[in-house]
């Protein structure tokens, strides 16, 4: 069966669009691709797409990552359910999301005023309180995964190991008070 | 002859190239080369590029590609990269090695792949009606310097040998017997290794720069090539008007099929580490 | 549907390379070029691994060269580069159309023209691949909008190269080449391929451009068989060797092209999607065509029944799919990111006075699912 004889059977084009946003050298494309593996070993389709600037370090980037139970049409991100932002620029971008979209920040990177959309959470104090400098994409994709649910967290826990793993845990503990149901 | 006859379609004979052109006695030597070592047909590519040397395929038996103009070299290195059993030799003119491919000259050199270059330099395109090439001398007149070539020259030889080539010869088609010799040699030779060899354009080159006979342009080698040895003890004045011929550079550093033979090995390692 | 086989989430570029080797390819000789420098990356890995030769050039006219070297060396060989490689490559794929070498070039496409708005999508490059090269000559192109159609039309790209003796393109792009997505991959004895037919004639009656005797492909022997030839750019008989009289090269030159377009209907990959009594249809390929499959998801659109005509080949162009849209009278919209290139072959189709709509887009934006929709609604009901 082609992918397009599939899609004519889909009845609904229902998805879920995750944006992870932030600066370059930060690992968005990484957890983006964590995420996609998760989502596709429990078998859900994945689409993963990311743009960024002309340097590898540095700069505004992102990873768009969008989840479903059927094919994937369009892969692009065109109202993102769910925003990470990682840096002040990022958070700025995302600022206005449709109701009940999740923008989720780092409060060390991101100054807001009181009022201000999303739910901020300290992933730089965390990452550096624990000695996991090195994993903090992992850590705020804890917290993503912990707020979202968009993969069943074993689902990650299986595919990350070692610090990676530690930080992983340490997300979703940083969260869980916030947790719906 | 006889013995040339494997490698030779000598039904096609004359040669198709103008009195007087040095091209058909460099052949000669290369059809030698290939009798002297014993190769067979089967086992010998030889890949050309564009203009009068570049139809050197067309007289012989052995494999060949007939590629585009200047492209002699990557032809040959992706068939030499994919059966390193063969025996490969890019046959190319001055328009085709030092000019419009002087990178894959380059190139091929620094990699050193196991190709032996066989240029025919006539010093100026003969086949699109005797324009300049990188190897025209200054001042020289051709159909597009009338008034003297205004560009200065590749040595290929030391160009060659600054790339990285292995092996770096020149002949001229005045000495034939050593000319065979350079190329055996040439041949021989694990990894890149070039045969310049200073030939005669009596037609064109010749006749823009008085020397319209194919005497005089023989006799112009006669006079003007000196052994590379002797040309080395020669104070820069004796220098003046001669060209050294001979066997210039040699080396035995590694070439890339022996080096990405390696590779392989290290690849296949790393492959099943992890398991 | 086997469900034993393994999902990966996986880029559009390694897919093509995952179908490279599956197909047998084990010769890679290319230039970095963006967005296309993960398949040189993955080659330069898995390919010595398994005995095979990545070599990477000094640029893609000698890319291209090497690859023409190693097929007739007996390998399957390809390269892979976007618009910027594949202008410099035109004139060795010459080559490899008028020597009969089996050899695939990947396109990734990007913004043009020149370095142009480096390196954002494009869909600009589809005319260069049908015409792309000097002298009359046909063009096999196929065209994945997926990460799985990567891996699976690579490894038909290898299949047809050799079934044809003729470069095949598989003109991916940007959004295609640098997605990843769940895809399952086939185990290695469930793919089919195509492998090159050693000649059995007696070595001094082998012709290497003996078509009419032996079919479409004569086998090609590798060099340093028993088989001696001459791989020749010029014009040349079926020995190889050249041979200028106007007769033979009026039989050579209708031979490499006639080859390629008498065979459309066996080349020809195209799929109706959607409704069978849609409103409009939407023709369309490569990272395009994900646009237009949401607009099927998410129909109808506007109140109008949406279907897609998605090209898995580009060239030859399948006449055939469009004389039976013809017949039903329905407007149709081609969409493609570039000012309007597919468009054109449609139109020579449908006729001068079938509702046949343009929707193009060429600032390295893909056009979304939103715009479609809009066209439609504006342009067409």
């Amino acid at each position: 069966m082609s992918r397009q004889t599939a899609l004519n059977k889909a009845k609904s084009g229902e998805r879920t669009e995750i944006v992870l946003a932030g600066v370059g050298g930060q690992g968005l494309v990484f957890i983006g691709g964590l995420l996609g593996r998760a989502a596709t070993a429990r078998g859900q389709h994945a689409v993963q797409t990311q743009s960024f600037g002309v340097a590898s370090r540095g700069g505004f980037t992102k990873s768009d990552i969008i989840l479903a139970e059927l094919p994937v049409a369009y892969p692009m991100v065109t109202e993102p359910d769910a925003v990470l932002a990682l840096t002040d620029e990022a958070y700025h971008r995302y600022a206005d999301l449709k109701p009940g979209a999740l923008l989720l920040y780092d409060s060390d990177n991101v100054a807001v005023d009181e009022g201000a959309p999303g739910r901020g959470f300290p992933f730089t104090t965390a990452a550096r309180r624990e000695n996991l400098e090195g994993s903090y994409n992992v850590l705020a994709l804890g917290a993503l995964v912990g707020m979202t649910q968009v993969v069943p967290e074993d689902a990650i826990r299986e595919a990350v190991d070692g610090p990676n793993l530690k930080a992983f845990e340490l997300g979703l503990m940083l969260v869980q008070d916030e947790r719906g149901g | 002859m006889k013995a040339l006859a494997p490698y030779l379609k000598s039904e096609d004979l004359p040669l198709f190239w103008c009195a007087g052109c040095g091209n058909g006695i460099i052949l000669a030597s290369i059809l030698r080369t290939f009798s002297a070592l014993e190769l067979a047909p089967k086992d010998i590519v030889v890949s050309t590029g564009i203009g009068c040397w570049g139809k050197a395929d067309d007289y012989l038996k052995t494999n060949s590609i007939h590629g585009t103009h200047g492209r002699a070299l990557p032809f040959a290195t992706g068939i030499k990269a994919a059966n390193d059993d063969l025996t490969v030799l890019a046959l190319m003119g001055d328009g085709d090695c030092a000019t419009i491919g002087g990178n894959h000259f380059l190139h091929a050199a620094r990699r050193n792949i196991d190709v032996t270059a066989i240029v025919s330099n006539n010093f100026n395109y003969g086949m699109t009606g005797g324009q300049y090439s990188a190897t025209t001398p200054p001042h020289s007149y051709t159909s597009t310097s009338v008034y003297g070539n205004p560009e200065g020259v590749f040595d290929l030889c030391e160009v060659g040998q600054a790339a990285g080539a292995t092996f770096v010869a020149r002949g001229t088609v005045y000495h034939a017997n050593q000319l065979e010799g350079l190329i055996t040699d040439a041949v021989r030779h694990r990894g890149f290794s070039l045969v310049e060899v200073f030939s005669s354009c009596p037609v064109y080159f010749g006749r823009y720069n008085e020397r319209p006979s194919p005497v005089e342009m023989m006799k112009y080698w006669q006079s003007r090539a000196v052994p590379v040895q002797r040309y080395r003890k020669m104070d820069e004045d004796s220098r003046v008007d001669r060209v050294p011929i001979g066997v210039f550079h040699r080396d035995d550093r590694p070439d890339f099929n022996t080096r990405y033979r390696d590779i392989r090995a290290r690849a296949r390692e790393r492959m099943e580490g992890r398991g | 549907m086997p469900s034993t086989r393994e999902r990966r989430f996986m880029q559009g570029n390694e897919a093509v390379l995952e179908g490279a080797l599956a197909a047998g390819a084990r010769f890679f000789a290319g230039y970095p070029i963006t967005p296309s420098s993960e398949i040189a990356q993955a080659a330069s890995v898995r390919l010595p691994a398994l005995g095979g030769t990545y070599l990477q050039m000094e640029d893609e006219l000698a890319s291209m060269a090497a690859v023409v070297g190693a097929a007739l060396a007996g390998e399957k060989s390809f390269t892979a580069t976007s618009g910027p490689g594949v202008s410099l490559m035109q004139e060795n794929l010459g080559v490899a159309i008028m020597a009969e070498v089996p050899c695939v070039v990947v396109d990734v496409q990007r913004s043009g023209p020149s370095t142009g708005l480096a390196t954002k999508p494009a869909q600009a490059d589809t005319m260069q691949a049908r015409w792309g090269s000097h002298g009359d000559h046909s063009a096999i192109v196929l065209a994945p909008s997926s990460v799985q159609e990567c891996f699976d039309l690579t490894v038909r790209a290898f299949n047809l190269a050799e079934q044809y003796r003729h470069p095949v393109y598989l003109l991916s792009d940007e959004i295609v080449g640098h997605m990843r997505e769940s895809v399952t991959l086939p185990e290695a004895d469930e793919v089919d391929i195509i492998t090159r037919r050693k000649p059995d004639v007696d070595p001094a009656d082998y012709r290497p451009h003996d078509w009419e005797s032996d079919g479409v492909t004569p086998p090609l022997a590798p060099f340093g068989s028993e088989y001696i030839y001459h791989a020749n750019s010029s014009m040349h008989d079926d020995t190889g060797f050249p041979n200028a009289d106007p007769e033979n090269a009026r039989r050579v030159i209708s031979h490499l092209h006639d080859k390629i377009e008498k065979a459309v209907d066996d080349i020809a990959d195209y799929e109706l999607v959607g409704p069978e009594d849609p409103d409009v249809i939407i023709v369309t390929y490569g990272c395009t065509a994900r646009t237009a499959e949401q607009l099927v998801l998410d129909q109808p659109v506007n109140g109008c029944r949406v279907s897609l005509l998605v090209m898995r080949s580009l060239w030859p162009f399948p006449d055939a799919a469009f004389a039976e849209i013809r017949a039903g009278g329905i407007p149709v919209v081609v969409a493609e990111m570039n000012l309007g290139q597919m468009v054109r072959e449609v139109s020579r189709v449908m006729g001068p006075d079938y509702p046949c709509h343009s929707l193009t887009k060429s600032n390295g934006i893909p056009i979304s699912p939103r715009e479609m929709a809009a066209f439609i609604e504006e342009e067409v009901l």
